[in-house]
Parts: C-alpha cells; sequence; structure tokens
C-alpha cells in the first residue's frame, strides 16, 4: 500500500471537516430562503431537496411555453377517473350553481366564491401543455382566473408560505409554494378550448399549473387553504403525493 | 476498433442526448430553457429519444459486462480499481 504522509493527513481532515461544515451552512442558508420542500425527509427527500432548491433558483420567473391555437390538440385528452361522488353529481345536476370555493387559513378576508362570482373576476387565457407523469401529455386552451387575483381578494398574510388546494374528492389534494401560487400562469381553470371546462377534463373548476407535472394540476376544486407549514396537513409531506411516493414538487 | 468506437459513442452520444431529453421532460427545467425541447419537436419526441437511447445504453452495459466476464472479471476489477495491472495476464491494448 502506499504511504500516506502526516501532512496529507491532516490536508485531508481539514478538507473533510470543510466539506462537511460547508453542507451545513448550505442547509441552513436552504432553510432561510424557502428552499427546503416539505417531503426532504426520508430515502428520496435529499433528491427532492436537490431538485426543489435548484429549479426554484433557475425558474422564479420563468413561464411555460405558450402554443398557437392551431396547436391545440385534437380530440383533447381526457384520462380515466374514479367514479364521481354522490355530493358531486348532486352540484352536477344543478348545474353547479352551488358550486363553491372556500378560502380560508392566513387570509385576511376567508371568502366562499361561486363560479359565478369567479368568472366575474378578470380572466386569463393561455395554450399551454400538460403532461402526465404517466407519459401522455396534450395541449390546450385553458380559461379562468389567476390564483393570485384571487389570494388578493381574500388578502394573503404576509408569513403564508403554501396554498394548499382542496378536490371534491377527499382524498385529492395539493400544494403549491407561494412563489408558484402568485405566478401568472397558475390559475383556477373553468373554461376549455372556448367552452365551459368538460366535467373529464376537471370540470366546473380545476387547478392549472402548467410548470409542473399534471397531477399537481388537480380537478374539482371546492377549497384553497393558504398556510405557513405543510405539517398539518395530511402525513405532513405537502400533499398526497408523497405518500404514495411522487414528489412534492414536479417540475421534476 | 468497435470497442473504441462504441465507448466513444457511449460517452459523447448517448450519455448526453439521454441527460438532455431527460431535462426536456421536466416542465420547471423547460420553463427556464425552452430550447432544450424546441429542438426534439416537443416533449412527446423528446420522450421517444429518451426511450431509444436508455434501451442502447441497457444493451450497451450487458455487452460491456459480458465481455468483462469473458476475459476475467476479478483480475479486471482489482485493475480497474487499484490501478495497478496484473504481471500474470497480458495487458490488452
Amino acid at each position: 500500500m502506499t504511504d500516506i504522509s502526516r501532512r496529507k493527513l491532516i490536508i485531508g481532515g481539514l478538507a473533510a471537516t470543510a466539506g462537511i461544515s460547508a453542507l451545513g451552512v448550505a442547509a441552513r442558508i436552504a432553510q432561510k430562503y424557502g428552499l427546503v420542500p416539505p417531503d426532504h425527509g426520508g430515502i428520496y427527500g435529499l433528491g427532492e431537496t436537490l431538485t426543489y432548491a435548484s429549479q426554484r433558483l433557475l425558474t422564479r420567473h420563468s413561464l411555460a411555453r405558450e402554443f398557437s391555437r392551431s396547436q391545440i390538440s385534437n380530440p383533447p385528452f381526457a384520462n380515466e377517473m374514479a367514479p364521481l361522488s354522490e355530493g358531486y353529481k348532486r352540484l352536477q345536476a344543478g348545474g353547479f350553481a352551488d358550486w363553491r370555493l372556500t378560502v380560508d387559513g392566513m387570509v385576511a378576508r376567508p371568502a366562499s366564491f361561486s363560479l359565478h362570482q369567479l368568472k366575474s373576476f378578470p380572466s386569463r387565457s393561455q395554450i399551454t401543455h400538460l403532461a402526465c407523469e404517466e407519459g401522455w401529455s396534450y395541449i390546450a386552451e385553458w380559461i379562468g382566473v389567476p390564483l393570485s387575483h384571487v389570494l388578493d381578494a381574500v388578502g394573503v398574510q404576509p408569513q403564508a408560505r403554501y396554498v394548499a388546494y382542496f378536490s371534491i374528492d377527499p382524498d385529492w389534494w395539493d400544494s403549491v409554494d407561494m412563489a408558484d401560487a402568485l405566478h401568472p400562469q397558475t390559475f383556477l381553470a373553468y373554461g376549455m378550448n372556448g367552452n365551459e371546462l368538460p366535467v373529464g377534463n376537471g370540470g366546473p373548476l380545476r387547478m392549472r399549473i402548467p410548470r409542473q407535472l399534471g397531477y399537481k394540476s388537480v380537478k374539482f376544486i371546492t377549497h384553497l387553504t393558504v398556510t405557513d407549514s405543510m405539517k398539518g396537513f395530511g402525513k405532513g409531506l405537502g400533499s398526497m403525493e408523497p405518500e404514495g411516493g411522487y414528489a412534492w414538487y414536479a417540475g421534476i | 476498433m468497435l470497442q473504441r468506437l462504441s465507448y466513444l459513442f457511449v460517452i459523447f452520444v448517448l450519455f448526453p442526448l439521454v441527460i438532455w431529453t431527460g431535462l426536456a421532460m421536466s416542465p420547471g427545467f423547460v420553463s427556464a430553457f425552452p430550447a432544450t425541447v424546441t429542438v426534439f419537436g416537443g416533449q412527446q419526441s423528446a420522450r421517444t429519444i429518451h426511450f431509444f437511447v436508455a434501451l442502447a445504453l441497457v444493451l450497451f452495459l450487458l455487452v460491456h459486462v459480458g465481455m468483462i466476464c469473458v476475459a476475467g472479471f476479478r483480475s479486471r476489477m482489482r485493475a480497474m480499481i487499484t490501478g495497478r495491472a496484473d504481471g500474470t495476464h497480458t495487458e490488452r491494448t
């Protein structure tokens, strides 16, 4: 075996100590700037943290690609869904007149909006690409109200860091950080390709987050909660996705 | 000769391609650098290429490990880790 001199041992030891303390400092800096995702624990936690932190640094103001009308997928793709609940069918029978979006949590004025009210807010339309984890994808024109507008209407408190959103299906919920929630392309969609949002695509209301994978664009939204920590929701991992083995942050 | 060509191809073509097409499937990364995916004509094209390249890499891996087993696994692993070629085997150029 080769001889290891004392000098090399000392230098090696110093380098190792410096490396380990640099990691500690980096971790604290990441925590301070909100670069640590809720699913940072466990076997995949380190990978998820590195992905989230690096993408958050790269993509703070980036915009997802918007396409021309001729590139809209025809026919629009609606994937298979679990059977709809009785509650949903009742609302559907009433033409969704009684559908409500309640907003609570760290907001100044908790509120409950009907579809009619949401449609009276300034609307935005964008032609973006929805890509599923499973591999399929399609392009459609989505029409809706920017989430930032809804959040402004209820008055988000300054210590809020996440917006959790819930589907009418109690097991289906997700969350995004404030950077994504306030992003101009994040919105609650009620229209698609010039018509009402079809039930198969999440009608009457779905979240649209074009810079992340499709599973963050949850369908049938009924409830938003603004919060500063995802620890109190489900298993505290940020969404039901990490509980199923997927990532909370899905920009991949 | 074939070995050298295939190694060069794997290191300088297949690996960069598989990483590039992989990034092209990330909505987050692509929002910051759209050219990553537009050069392939879209996310679905990038995905197809990614799968073919991944298949090629798996085939390469099988052939690579197979060759090593045929040529002497232990001595090659020892040489790769310690950097010392074993005197009793002929050096391969």
